[in-house]
């Protein structure tokens, strides 16, 4: 018999009071909905990046690709007519900072879409059907999860060269494992349920089995871990276009302008700091909000 | 037992210890220059590009440690120093020349020694350059050397008696002496070849000024002082020659004294660096150029008309301004104002007139064509590239431009397949008019076969014609009046380059460095034999 870890006598004592969060301060109603407001601060924030990459035309004050007519270089923030200043070409920085929201946001909500379609049916396919399928779809999941995300996003760009489209599709393909693999453990759990084996023993064939009756179930989990894996596909858009092999000049992205404001970081700062602390809110609001997705998910499993 | 008492256990060790030897480490990890320099003999710091650290100078891979560490640790024939015009004697002491211009004699200076201690002898130098031929079994493949010595002009090699070396020529070539002093025409141990064939790293074996120590790839090479070079030993006992590719980390280390030589910092920062105390900015002749290659048999570019109109379409001021921040100027044609060949009416041929681009394009049928420009994406080629995709649009062609690493780079612009305009970039190795003009536009030449294409055009004869005439001149007001006329001819004639700017290498010397050949770095070349600590 093993001896009882040092302290842990300790523990046998009262349970230690919660930490008094403001919330948990408030009367019960209003607690409840500061907390449900807290909670949705990160989706609101991923609501307002949304929503500044679609009406980017209507917002920018300039052209954010051409230089401001009568603009100089590297204009301080807090200069007349460019309120964050201008880049090194003369353009107008707050404009391009604004349509920069729009590739890392469409690259990582298209690219983890595209993600969670590829990867949810193939997992879907290997926990329904199991057996050699399942097998052959898995292992290979295994060995391309094996490379990190990174990296194999770096491959499949070499492989296809630099641009939007063949980033998000990098990025995409990626991810495909992480949303297989979950959706693999989901389905063979559900397919062992009862109303699976009432499907089949009415005959349904194997694709009615996996879409209508499987899928449904295993779509929450799959669209949870979809918003923590927006963070993560942003942050990988962000580091391809660092790199040069996302996004292209002269189109505003905010990882392509930290890499090409890095040289003026000792003079001019603000170009690749408001860029980078841009990137990391974004990913920073998608993770909380994945996070708060979670939490809620969870909270209704343990309600059913 | 307390585990407390026990030096730096793994099994034991705690988070806070674990912190501190974390800090530790990555400190040290970042300061491989500041240990160099305490190890033995004080060591200058030296910033690389990159290193590919195989040191095969015939396998001229573009400029990165091919030049700088070459340049330290190889030396050819002749020198070229760039206080001079004149190439200087280096491993030949004395030179003559037939009187038909075809045949060179090189006196091999005594007493040398390579860097291994084989003696350097007529044949010695003959077996260094018997492997460039087509033919030789030594030849490392891919080979660039022969056509940087002036490709079919070079008949052949011999060996004259033991000292004297002999070089024979199809047509009298002006710039060979010139040409002897690139980094690729370097002199190599025969002791070296026999042992390595090729590939030559850490074993390479020259007679430059130092010698090599040690060489990590894509890390750092260490240099240190050799006896035996004909200038004496150099001042400076030990150089490391560190890779350090990103600005910023260059930047950090000047500030911090870990750097003392580097031409790799951005254009940008110089009027701050300037201002800094312990450093000093020099500022060089611009022999570097930057032309737009035009692919003439891609498309619409086979029409002279557009070739011109990109010509007018770019705006050269606002290339030097936004690209280089104005430590550039706007060029003539082919020759830089810093050379001969130049005149101020060339100029003219790079004037920026978009007004006349747009009605080239409207009687070529070419308005609003989409064309395909590909350019590099680091240093600052994309600021060049952003620029001139501007003019292009301005002018009312439809460019789109990729951003390509160096290597797919390269494979696509020696592809006459895979490109329609691309940026070259030509440096003085040697400041002579046929140094950029023969290898750019003479039949024969990669450019002239796959990146420009222009070997096809009916204007080649002739061109090829003034070439070999204007190279074979040897008076030098004569011969820089005959490219005068050749930079004119070509732009009206062929068209292959748009010029888009001259510019320097900015050089950044510590001030406790003195007698660093900043001309030299200026323009790429790396000569570091005349460096010493003053303080």
């Amino acid at each position: 018999m093993s001896e009882a870890p040092a302290g842990a006598g300790e523990r046998a004592g009262p349970e230690p009071a919660p930490p008094r969060a403001l919330a948990r301060t408030l009367p019960g109603g209003v607690g409840g909905a500061v907390r449900g407001g807290l909670s949705l601060l990160p989706a609101l924030a991923v609501l307002g990046f949304v929503g500044l990459a679609l009406a980017a035309p209507l917002l920018a004050p300039h052209d954010p690709v051409l230089p401001a007519p009568g603009a100089g270089m590297l204009l301080p923030p807090g200069s007349e007519g460019f309120p964050l200043g201008t880049d090194s070409f003369g353009r107008d920085q707050l404009s391009r900072l604004i349509f920069g929201a729009r590739p890392l946001v469409l690259t990582a909500v298209l690219s983890v879409a595209l993600a969670v379609l590829a990867g949810g049916l193939l997992g879907l396919a290997a926990g329904v059907e199991g057996g050699p399928v399942g097998a052959v779809i898995m292992r290979t999941m295994d060995v391309l999860l094996s490379f990190p995300l990174i990296l194999a996003a770096i491959l499949v760009v070499a492989a296809l060269g630099p641009g939007t489209l063949n980033m998000t599709l990098a990025i995409a393909a990626s991810q495909v494992p992480v949303f297989a693999r979950l959706a693999q453990s989901l389905a063979a759990g559900e397919a062992a349920r009862d109303y699976v084996l009432a499907a089949r023993a009415l005959g349904f064939g194997r694709w009615r089995v996996m879409l209508s009756e499987v899928a449904p179930n295993v779509a929450p989990a799959l669209l949870v871990q979809a918003t923590s894996a927006v963070s993560t596909a942003a942050l990988t858009s962000a580091a391809l276009s660092y790199l040069g092999l996302g996004v292209q000049p002269p189109t505003p992205d905010w990882g392509y302008m930290v890499k090409e404001a890095q040289e003026f970081i000792f003079f001019a700062p603000e170009q690749a700091i408001i860029p980078g602390a841009l990137i990391a809110l974004f990913s920073l609001a998608c993770a909380f909000a994945g996070d708060a997705a979670t939490a809620r998910m969870r909270r209704r499993e343990e309600m059913r | 037992m307390n585990n407390k008492t026990d030096p730096i256990s793994l099994s034991t060790i705690t988070r806070r210890e674990f912190a501190a030897l974390l800090g530790l480490g990555s400190a040290a990890a970042l300061l491989p220059r500041a240990a160099a320099a305490q190890d033995g003999p004080r060591t200058l710091v030296f910033a690389l590009p990159d290193l590919a650290g195989n040191l095969e100078p015939h396998k001229w891979g573009g400029f990165g440690d091919y030049v700088h560490v070459m340049d330290c640790v190889g030396r050819g024939l002749t020198h070229m120093d760039f206080s001079d015009p004149d190439p200087q004697p280096a491993i030949a002491e004395s030179w003559s020349v037939s009187e038909d211009g075809l045949a060179w004699d090189f006196a091999i200076r005594p007493g040398l020694t390579f860097h291994d201690g084989a003696p350097i002898d007529a044949e010695a130098v003959h077996r260094t350059f018997s492997r460039m031929l087509p033919d030789s079994p030594e030849r490392p493949e891919g080979s660039t050397a022969l056509d940087n010595l002036g490709g079919s002009n070079v008949l052949g090699f011999e060996v004259v008696d033991p000292m004297t070396f002999r070089i024979r020529l199809a047509a009298p070539d002006a710039a060979i002496l010139g040409r002897l002093s690139r980094p690729d025409m370097v002199i190599l141990s025969p002791r070296m070849l026999d042992a390595m064939p090729t590939n030559f790293g850490e074993a390479f074996s020259s007679c430059g000024p130092f010698r090599i120590v040690s060489v990590a790839p894509n890390e750092r090479a260490v240099l240190e002082a050799f006896d035996g070079f004909y200038g004496g030993r150099p001042a400076i006992e030990r150089v490391v020659m560190q890779v350090l590719p990103e600005p910023v980390t260059q930047l950090t280390a000047l500030a911090s004294g870990d750097l003392h030589v580097t031409n790799l910092v951005p254009h940008s920062n110089l009027d701050r660096l300037a201002a800094m105390p312990g450093i000093e900015v020099a500022t060089t002749a611009a022999f570097i150029s930057v032309y737009l290659a035009m692919n003439a048999s891609a498309g619409i570019l086979g029409d002279m008309r557009v070739r011109r109109a990109i010509n007018r379409a770019i705006d050269r001021e606002a290339v030097v301004r936004e690209a280089f921040f104005g430590k550039a100027e706007v060029p003539g044609y082919i020759s830089p104002a810093a050379e001969a060949g130049f005149d101020p009416s060339h100029l003219e041929i790079s004037r920026h007139d978009p007004e006349e681009a747009r009605a080239l394009l409207e009687e070529a049928g070419a308005a609003g064509a989409t064309i395909s420009l590909i350019c590099e994406n680091h240093g600052f080629w994309p600021r060049v590239g952003q620029v001139v995709e501007r003019s292009l649009r301005e002018a009312g062609l439809n460019p789109v431009t990729e951003y390509l690493d160096v290597g797919t780079y390269n494979g696509r612009m020696f592809d006459v397949e895979a490109h329609e305009l691309a940026f070259l970039q030509r440096s003085a190795f040697f400041p002579d008019p046929d140094g950029r003009f023969s290898p750019l536009l003479l039949s024969g030449t990669t450019p002239a076969q796959s990146v420009t294409a222009h070997e096809t055009l009916p204007t080649q004869p002739e061109l090829d014609a003034k070439l070999v005439a204007a190279n074979a001149e040897t008076d030098p007001a004569a011969r820089a009046q005959l490219y005068v006329e050749l930079n004119t001819w070509v732009a009206e004639n062929v068209l292959p380059y748009a010029a888009v700017v001259n510019t320097y290498l900015p050089v950044i010397v510590s001030a406790d460095v003195e007698g660093v050949n900043v001309n030299a770095l200026g323009t790429y070349r790396t000569f570091l034999e005349g460096a010493r600590f003053v303080r």
